[in-house]
């Protein structure tokens, strides 16, 4: 098993290495570089061939990504000149307000989900069923970032139920408590419309994987030894019916994050998602490739989670 | 083509609901070419709400709303249809071919295409459309590269499904050639699911045409939904309708996808169940997982085809 985490690490970091090479030479070949933006556009030519000197920007592009690859060897992702912070503090200043976000809304969404997938399962062909299955089908069909607008349309515009957007109030001094009360208010609405979302994800998959297990005989021969029906469908069925969910909840993290990145856009939530869309938009090319690096780790990673959590909960699964 | 419509209808509903919604929205972007007026006129009258004389209202440069979701309608059909196209036709006969014939080839397109999924798509299609510029041909290329390893993965798992079946080998022992096995059996027992896959995909295509535009990185100069919800966004307190219409078109339109899509995948499976006696699970459909060997178990990974965006 150690092993096989190995080799699987050992092809992550390929895929990293093809990521950057991928994000310098899309960079590269754009027209402008960071340099004109620092400078701006009438900026002094002599100060702009200092500037490019400064960066790195003189040298070959071979040159550039080696230097780079080395830097992020040593665990250092590179200087944000826009920024004037090193990239991994800028990363590590923002990432808590996505954790916040994206791990509420996927706690709720995998609860509820699997909830009511296991229900319309159980209910095949009832109209309970087709409730569910149509719902979570036209949920997954609505733009995540439409739906956060229109819920602050309704409920912190007309109603003023809760607040628009960003984190925190920031207004007054207020009491740790009042700090986190002020926090939870403002996540409502982004981890709910988030939640919705995923929820139609999970829901959908725990339903066709319940629906392949119920026809089983071994839930049959449960129910024939007279076991009631709840603990059939959620220790017995359930428990062989997760493995899709484990799937889908962790190979989809890439799904995750685009949709925290709209979602982040429409609340001005301050997390990577924000950072994402603004280093995009300022030319911010170190910010821009360690984004890119850490998110496919962490999908890579939680690929690599998944699958190891599989063989915890099915001992029938093995490596090659 | 009633006798066959209705039979379709009562098994599935969703079918014909999915595909009703689809006309609407396809008439509604023909009528946006032919005679809606210019979406980019403006106009004293900023911001009023839905009128007689602007059923959706105007936005903040006193442009009509309808005339611009009408054509912005257009906007995301065009694109989607283009990228999903591509990358179906592109996609699909590679994986074919590569699981009916196996081997080193096989090897190989399976490893780039497990890579190309790892990488989040929109994330790179993003930074592609800022960093270039963002044209309608540039979007159209990212999207089918973003399809192209699901759909090379399932088109490859169907003909190594298929591969081994009676029919085929039927045909292999009665003298057919390879090529005649694919034309004649393989593509045709696959063709079903692929455009289940598509129709999924073109869903998830206007979901990121207008994610991107909506980000702001959208090409400027056609009108699309998602840069109508981007001026929006700015405006929720005051002009609500600037957000609501031209968020349902777009949801009514993957909608409509999703539906079909959703609708033709029952409608296989009550065929096939229709042959084969009771519902049993298919073993081994699906895409199959990677790098894992898995003793038989009950359930293959059921993932929504199209669910990654």
């Amino acid at each position: 098993m150690l092993s096989y985490a190995a080799r699987r690490l050992a092809g992550t970091l390929g895929l990293l290495v093809a990521i950057v090479v991928v994000t310098f030479v899309l960079v590269d070949l754009a027209p402008g570089d960071v340099a004109q933006v620092l400078a701006g556009q009438a900026g002094d030519p002599h100060y702009l061939a200092d500037l490019r000197a400064q960066l790195g920007l003189d040298r070959s592009l071979g040159h550039q990504i080696g230097a780079y690859l080395l830097q992020v060897g040593r665990g250092d992702l590179g200087f944000s000149t826009v920024r004037g912070e090193p990239v991994l503090d800028v990363l590590a200043g923002r990432l808590p307000a996505t954790l916040l976000l994206g791990g509420t809304s996927l706690a709720i969404a995998v609860a509820g989900g699997v909830l009511l997938g296991v229900i319309a399962a159980a209910r095949r062909g009832s109209r309970l069923d087709a409730v569910i299955s149509v719902g979570s089908l036209l949920a997954y069909s609505l733009p995540v970032f439409w739906l956060g607008q229109l819920l602050v349309a309704l409920l912190a515009v007309r109603l003023h139920l809760l607040p628009s957007g960003g984190m925190t109030s920031a207004t007054e001094q207020l009491g740790s408590l009042a700090v986190v009360l002020d926090v939870l208010r403002h996540l409502i609405l982004p981890a709910a419309t988030l939640a919705v979302l995923l929820m139609a994800l999970v829901v959908r998959t725990t339903r066709a994987a319940m629906l392949d297990v119920l026809d089983e005989d071994y839930v049959m021969a449960a129910r024939g030894r007279g076991i009631r029906e709840g603990p059939v469908l959620f220790r017995h069925a359930l428990r062989n019916a997760i493995r899709p969910v484990i799937t889908v909840a962790t190979s989809e993290l890439g799904f995750l994050l685009s949709m925290l990145v709209l979602v982040e856009a429409v609340f001005s939530w301050p997390g990577l998602g924000t950072l994402l869309l603004d280093s995009v938009l300022s030319r911010d090319t170190p910010t821009l490739v360690g984004l890119l690096l850490f998110s496919s780790f962490v999908v890579a990673g939680a690929n690599l989670l998944g699958d190891l959590l599989y063989m915890r909960i099915d001992p029938r699964v093995r490596l090659r | 083509m009633r006798a066959r419509l209705a039979p379709i209808a009562s098994t599935s509903p969703r079918l014909l609901a999915g595909l009703t919604l689809l006309a609407v929205v396809g008439l509604a972007a023909l009528a946006g070419a032919l005679l809606a007026g210019d979406p980019f006129r403006t106009s004293e009258a900023l911001l009023t709400g839905p009128s007689g004389h602007h059923p959706f209202g105007t936005d903040n440069l006193g442009r009509d709303v309808l005339d611009r979701v009408l054509h912005g309608t257009g906007t995301s059909l065009e694109v989607s249809v283009l990228a999903v196209t591509t990358g179906t036709v592109i996609a699909a006969p590679l994986g074919l071919v590569s699981g009916y014939a196996g081997g080193l080839l096989d090897d190989l397109l399976l490893k780039l295409a497990e890579v190309l999924q790892i990488i989040p798509g929109f994330l790179l299609a993003l930074v592609a459309a800022a960093v270039f510029g963002a044209s309608l041909l540039l979007l159209v290329v990212i999207l089918a590269v973003i399809f192209f390893a699901p759909t090379f993965r399932l088109a490859r798992g169907e003909a190594i499904g298929l591969r081994g079946r009676e029919f085929v080998q039927a045909s292999r022992a009665a003298g057919a050639g390879h090529g005649r096995i694919l034309r004649r059996h393989i593509l045709p027992s696959a063709l079903t699911i692929l455009l289940v896959n598509a129709s999924f995909q073109a869903g998830t295509a206007v979901l990121i045409e207008t994610g991107l535009s909506f980000l702001g990185v959208g090409e400027r100069d056609t009108v699309s939904l998602g840069a109508m919800l981007f001026d929006a966004q700015s405006y929720l307190e005051q002009a609500w309708w600037m957000s609501l219409f031209p968020g349902a078109f777009v949801a009514l339109t993957v909608m409509g996808m999703n539906l079909s899509g959703d609708g033709l995948h029952q409608l296989r499976d009550v065929r096939a169940s229709g042959r084969a006696g009771p519902r049993r699970p298919a073993r081994g459909r699906g895409p199959a997982m990677p790098r894992l060997g898995v003793a038989p178990t009950p359930a293959g990974p059921a993932k929504a085809p199209g669910g990654d965006a």
